[in-house]
């Protein structure tokens, strides 16, 4: 008889702790590394006679005490802005949320529904509310297939080299682990200033060479066959020979961007690596990506396949050909900011912030030099990161570490 | 001159004062304090003392397994205490000045009465 009690107590026991473990699952994961353990001894401590279930009432309590930590412990809002858009990485003081937020199931999802793209989309959905629903199903089939796309096969792979970009400064991905945890490498990364140095080199070919092509091409293509069907709507609206010429004059920019960062990557050096030239031009078919879909919009506009040209213009973040007439004062609130995202975004990438001064010439010129040769893809010694514990909460003064981004 | 403290970091803070102690003693600490008017639930609790830690008035002082169960024990820091001291001497002004309204409606009352 006493066993049998004895037996449903343990199982009571048991079925609360279980119970109890998982609505702590509402707290974030840094807290209950830290807390995790501890919290469930109280809980079983103060279990009621023959409970084997949380009352409602301590259920709520986790609740609103998760939601209470959540809220003291979240980044500033222009903290986390940089981070979500710019990869800026925070403070060492909010280095246990970062590991949450890289670690989270939905890292991916959260990346492109909140960053850029999700800015881009939803100014796009605004500004495209009124143009009916067959404008708006164009551009929105393809852009979930992207983004779903996007979200899918990727996370891992692109999280970790979010990690190594950001917080190793290296390009390899062998050296982190799948899952980050407190040997995750969070080395000072040089964060960008918008000094002279960095901001007239990007804009002043853009803010030179843009206008002169768009002035151009308004003169000499206002009577090119088909120029009256184009019609752009960004801050202004641009329609006929205007809008054509403001094609043509982001198709420039798409070139001059490129003309940029290819020298940036180029003299780009890691710390014990081997120069690899060839490497840092990756990224130059990326960033023409940009005209080649502002092409390709403009192509199908002249051949008549309308939607499709919304479609992939609005992929761009930088172009919206549309039909005459349905440009409206309400659609260019919403594309200011669309312009606002997508300009920041491409002007603020590191490739073309990295932009120096010498031009691409010199960045061919070391990949000539380095044709063939092997010996100059030798990989570095991998070298173990430390491990070190960050305690949460941070002690009193802990916020007096050096910041990432202070040098 | 500090912000007056919450109800539950206060009665946290007055539990502390007697040495140091892990969560479950906590409670129940604060449930005798309140003469049982007051359950402090485990978000609760924990939503004060990372407040609290992270405020530098209480600090973590060591942990045990019992039963298997960990108990991690905290302690009023010296800065803990002055607020604890000022917060509850702060409490008393409050009571007093109440007090003595409550004494004053009672005359008038009687006044009224007599009246």
């Amino acid at each position: 008889m006493g066993d049998r009690m004895s037996d449903q107590q343990d199982l009571d026991e048991t079925r609360y702790e279980a119970d109890a473990r998982r609505w702590l699952r509402v707290y974030p994961p840094r807290w209950r590394r830290a807390r995790e353990d501890e919290v469930l001894g109280v809980l079983l401590d103060t279990r009621p006679a023959g409970a084997s279930r949380l009352s409602t009432g301590a259920r709520l309590d986790l609740v609103r005490g998760s939601v209470g930590f959540w809220w003291r412990t979240r980044p500033p809002f222009l903290v986390w802005l940089l981070w979500r858009w710019n990869d800026t990485l925070p403070g060492r003081e909010h280095r246990e949320w970062v590991l949450d937020d890289l670690n989270g199931r939905f890292w991916a999802f959260r990346q492109v529904v909140l960053g850029v793209p999700g800015l881009v989309a939803a100014g796009y959905l605004l500004a495209w509310s009124g143009g009916g629903s067959g404008t708006l199903w164009w551009f929105l089939l393809p852009f979930l297939v992207v983004m779903t796309g996007m979200c899918l096969p990727w996370p891992t792979r692109w999280r970790r080299r979010t990690v190594l970009r950001e917080m190793a400064e290296v390009d390899r991905q062998e050296h982190v682990a799948r899952r980050f945890d407190g040997s995750l490498p969070w080395r000072a990364r040089r964060r960008w200033a918008w000094t002279d140095r960095l901001l007239w080199p990007v804009l002043a070919p853009l803010l030179v060479a843009v206008p002169i092509i768009g002035v151009a091409g308004w003169w000499w293509w206002s009577g090119a066959p088909g120029a009256d069907e184009v019609a752009v709507i960004g801050p202004w609206l641009w329609s006929g020979g205007a809008g054509l010429a403001v094609v043509v004059a982001i198709v420039a920019a798409g070139v001059v961007v490129p003309y940029l960062a290819m020298p940036a990557r180029a003299r780009r050096r890691l710390e014990g690596r081997p120069d690899q030239p060839w490497r840092d031009l990756r990224p130059v078919p990326l960033l023409l990506v940009v005209p080649l879909t502002a092409v390709g919009a403009v192509v199908p506009l002249l051949a008549g396949a309308l939607p499709l040209a919304h479609a992939v213009a609005a992929l761009t973040g930088l172009s919206v050909p549309t039909w005459p007439g349905q440009a409206t004062t309400s659609s260019v609130v919403p594309l200011l900011l669309v312009w606002a995202a997508a300009g920041t975004a491409l002007l603020t990438h590191r490739q073309v912030v990295r932009a120096r001064r010498t031009g691409p010439t010199p960045a061919l010129v070391d990949v000539w030099s380095t044709r063939g040769g092997d010996d100059v893809l030798v990989d570095p010694p991998v070298v173990p990161y430390g491990h070190e514990f960050v305690p949460y909460p941070p002690a009193p003064g802990a916020a007096a570490h050096p910041s990432p981004g202070h040098h | 001159m500090p912000a007056p403290l919450g109800d539950v970091p206060y009665l946290v803070l007055a539990a502390l004062s007697g040495g140091r102690r892990h969560g479950y003693d906590v409670v129940r600490v604060v449930g005798s304090l309140t003469e049982g008017a007051v359950t402090l639930g485990a978000g609760t609790l924990y939503g004060a003392l990372d407040r609290l830690v992270q405020a530098d008035l209480v600090a973590p002082d060591g942990e045990e397994r019992v039963a298997g169960r960990l108990r991690r024990y905290y302690r009023l820091t010296e800065s803990g205490t002055t607020v604890l001291d000022a917060e509850t001497a702060r409490r008393e002004q409050v009571v007093v000045a109440v007090r003595g309204r409550l004494r004053a409606a009672g005359q008038e009352d009687e006044a009224w009465g007599t009246a």
